[in-house]
């Protein structure tokens, strides 16, 4: 009685498609955002980063979805100077009393075969919500080299226009509209 | 009387050339926005990058003649990770031993140009005592005045790869971090 019963069940719930998602936790150390602008109409590209983050990601690779869910604490950023990182956490950038995260979500994944190549969600900064492809290469996953935990790594890039945002102090003449975004990636298997 | 100190000053103007000398434009780095970054691949899973908040230097072109040189030091304690923890062990014995070597310096005086823009050059890094020749590529060169102040200024973006072990730098390759090193150096310096 009960092993027509089991089999049925496995008929109608194929253990095969629940194993397939994995969810992986963002390692924040390994995962921290960086921005780039043009400075001052083009005499040279400056950097910035955001030191604290915390994010999700699942991947159904054989059915090629997933998700991404990142949020940002905006007053973690830190350009190359104490004075403008003051200057990005007021009002006329971050506004980070007003606005403590930014947040990334997806549930459009691209995949190349079981590789993830791209991911297009919404940027959520400034209280503002808009779309952003981000292009992701070296995708990989294995174990961690020492602790053996299984993981997967990526660099993901994005171009931004951040008055989209209403982000617009400063353009042109200090720093560009045009922001590039590089995100490298490490997480870890749950 | 008049005209024999019109025929000196005449032979003094071809004899030294004002336009040679007046050809030499010498700049110094505006350190704030000239800080370099380095880049390794971490454990093969993805890109880390490193920067030196302390760096000062001095560029000099002559673009008629299409040469010039580049001359920088970096401060080594100055390096900044994405993590405390890291910067002292980049600090340390392992990697940078700021103890011992305070400074690296970058000096080239082999700038390759197109035209009057600087495209690339060749000089030498000095890092944990040992120099070794490096080739680097020159992006987005141009020069112009500062948009606030209107001093003369030129800009450009410098790149080169290197591989750290040849300069004693063996530490954590590769299962850390690769030798393969991808150096960043934005650059914006001030005519004086």
């Amino acid at each position: 009685m009960i092993r027509p019963f089991l089999l049925s069940l496995a008929l109608v719930f194929p253990l095969t498609a629940v194993a397939a998602e994995e969810s992986y936790v963002i390692e924040p150390v390994h995962s921290q955002p960086m921005f780039e602008v043009q400075h001052m109409g083009g005499f040279s590209n400056q950097h910035g980063s955001f030191g604290k983050l915390s994010g999700k990601i699942i991947l159904d690779r054989a059915a090629k979805k997933g998700s991404v869910d990142v949020t940002i604490d905006t007053s973690s950023v830190r350009s190359f100077s104490e004075r403008l990182d003051v200057h990005l956490k007021g009002e006329d950038y971050f506004d980070v009393a007003k606005y403590p995260t930014m947040t990334f979500k997806s549930s459009n994944l691209v995949f190349d075969g079981d590789r993830l190549v791209g991911v297009n969600g919404e940027l959520t900064m400034l209280g503002v919500t808009k779309p952003v492809s981000l292009k992701v290469v070296n995708f990989v996953c294995g174990d961690n080299p020492f602790n053996k935990k299984p993981m997967c790594g990526a660099e993901a890039t994005a171009t931004i226009m951040r008055s989209e945002w209403g982000m617009k102090t400063g353009i042109p003449k200090s720093s560009s509209d045009e922001v590039r975004l590089t995100l490298p990636v490490e997480a870890y298997r749950e | 009387m008049t005209r024999a100190h019109c025929s000196c000053a005449l032979t003094l103007a071809v004899a030294v050339p004002l336009a040679a000398v007046a050809a030499e434009e010498r700049y110094v780095f505006d350190p704030v926005h000239s800080q370099p970054m380095c880049e390794v691949r971490h454990m093969g899973f993805s890109t880390q990058h490193v920067s030196f908040t302390k760096i000062s230097g001095r560029v000099t072109l002559d673009r008629e003649a299409h040469k010039g040189t580049l001359d920088a030091t970096v401060d080594t304690t100055s390096v900044r990770s994405y993590s405390e923890k890291l910067d002292a062990h980049l600090k340390g014995e392992d990697f940078f031993d700021v103890a011992k070597y305070p400074t690296m310096t970058f000096k080239s005086s082999d700038l390759v140009f197109e035209g009057d823009r600087v495209v690339a050059g060749n000089g030498e890094l000095t890092l944990l005592g040992v120099t070794k020749p490096v080739s680097f590529k020159v992006s987005n060169f141009v020069c112009g005045e500062q948009p606030f102040n209107k001093r003369p200024m030129c800009g450009a973006e410098v790149t080169a790869t290197i591989m750290r072990s040849e300069w004693g730098m063996k530490y954590g390759i590769p299962k850390a971090a690769s030798d393969e090193v991808r150096i960043y150096l934005p650059i914006e310096a001030f005519r004086e």
